[in-house]
């Protein structure tokens, strides 16, 4: 396990969707990565510290999505590319994927029986749905001297109503203008393949699928937001991404079919105006073989950072 | 515009025994004979007719605006509760819509408005993820009704 302190500029989620901006920004995205919902925040991360004397360390999760076309029908095609690198945990990743992402909401809301129904200030219309995220790339990871295709497809689910309570609310924040905390929680499904056609070793030449299972749980302290009281603001928040992979067919590229991973962050927001600064730890275990973050030893890896972060 | 008596629906004649009571019907039926055309729109007295027939009823023309039913629905797809005017023109959609299942619960909600008011339109979830901020979905919103 290592502890390291660093200063990061992690750039949010992005609505790079300012007024006057040129349409083509507005379809960018940048996050981790975009196999997940992206019901919740997760900056992309860069970081780099070339020593001296000593070999640069790296600290790199980044994806960039293209949206093909602006969201119509509830499905959404994009070009995604994402690129992951780590020197400070203690095996290295140095992946590289790009490929094609399909988002499809599964189900249309009921029509309003009533439009002013809207007025009524208690009004929260049931619907539920689930959402698809698939995703087809190529991979490069140098680490292992790989190529290959990997695909995944996973289901979240959605649901608002037919109450305004944590009960009734998946992927959909529980909180209002009266409110002091505030909850989500996105679970998630799904499978994922991995066919690598060349490797160095043969340990990672050869197909595998897995089955997934997650869930993405934020928790935090909140308080009223002067400039818009719908809007209020973050003390502090708790994030948990936990997933977990099981080899079911083919190869396995490690000594255990299971693949847990488990990302925790916990956020302290010091400023909010003109941007957001906000420090915490992260702590980051288990692994990831098709993002190239493997076990270590025959163990899952984990690591600790401390970041100063700034948001939009 | 001016009709007599025997072309208004029965309930709008002073024989009526209509629960609003005769004296007040009598009330009302001077001023709708009092009706004008002025630059192609019905005023009765100082209002337009629909904002003759909203007092009538009972509305509150500015809690039942577009303005308002825009801003109400972007907080009921946001799983807000609470009043619209309280939300301000110029805050941020993103801001209160975080899943992409709110923008399309968002689309159907303004769908329904605009065809509430105009038959004819229509509003696509392409146009709504186009709006950043809470005017631009009143615009859009405004623009389609008056189409």
């Amino acid at each position: 396990m290592k502890y390291i302190f660093v200063l990061l500029l992690l750039i949010n989620t992005i609505e790079l969707n300012a007024q006057k901006t040129p349409a083509w920004l507005n379809n960018i995205g940048i996050r981790k990565s975009f196999e997940d919902d992206e019901s919740t925040q997760n900056p992309g991360l860069f970081t780099m510290s070339i020593p001296k004397e000593k070999s640069p360390s790296y600290l790199v999760d980044f994806g960039l999505k293209y949206n093909l076309s602006a969201a119509a029908k509830q499905s959404q095609s994009s070009i995604i590319g994402e690129y992951h690198r780590n020197s400070i945990a203690d095996g290295p990743v140095n992946n590289f994927q790009i490929g094609y992402k399909f988002m499809s909401i599964l189900k249309k809301p009921e029509p309003l029986e009533n439009v002013f129904d809207l007025l009524n200030p208690d009004f929260i219309q049931t619907y539920k749905t689930f959402k698809l995220n698939t995703t087809a790339k190529y991979r490069y990871d140098k680490i292992e001297g790989s190529q290959g295709i990997a695909a995944t497809a996973m289901f979240s689910y959605f649901q608002q109503g037919p109450r305004a309570s944590v009960r009734t609310r998946w992927s959909s924040w529980n909180s209002n203008k009266d409110s002091n905390f505030a909850y989500l929680l996105v679970p998630e499904f799904g499978i994922e393949i991995q066919n690598n056609f060349k490797a160095d070793s043969t340990i990672y030449k050869g197909f595998v699928g897995r089955t997934v299972a997650g869930m993405q749980i934020s928790f935090g302290s909140i308080f009223p937001n002067k400039a818009n009281v719908y809007v209020p603001l973050n003390r502090w928040l708790f994030t948990v991404d936990a997933k977990l992979r099981y080899d079911v067919v083919g190869k396995e590229y490690s000594s255990s079919r299971w693949h847990p991973l488990i990302k925790t962050n916990l956020d302290f927001f010091l400023i909010y105006s003109p941007v957001k600064v906000i420090f915490g730890p992260a702590f980051t275990y288990g692994d990831n073989p098709i993002a190239g973050f493997r076990q270590f030893n025959f163990q899952p890896q984990q690591f600790w950072t401390i970041a100063f972060k700034v948001q939009k | 515009m001016k009709k007599d008596n025997s072309k208004l629906p029965g309930f709008l004649t002073t024989a009526s025994t209509h629960t609003i009571g005769n004296l007040e019907l009598s009330k009302l039926l001077s001023e709708v004979k009092s009706a004008r055309v002025v630059d192609g729109k019905i005023f009765i007295g100082d209002q337009e007719l629909s904002a003759y027939l909203a007092d009538q009823l009972g509305y509150d023309s500015d809690s039942h605006s577009i303005k308002n039913l825009v801003k109400a629905a972007i907080l009921r797809a946001g799983g807000k509760n609470g009043a619209p005017q309280e939300l301000p023109d110029g805050a941020s959609i993103s801001d209160l819509l975080t899943a992409d299942a709110q923008y399309v619960l968002l689309a159907s909600y303004l769908d329904a408005i605009v065809k509430h008011f105009n038959i004819k339109g229509a509003v696509s979830l392409q146009e709504v993820n186009a709006c950043v901020l809470i005017q631009d979905a009143i615009d859009l919103v405004s623009g389609k009704i008056n189409s």
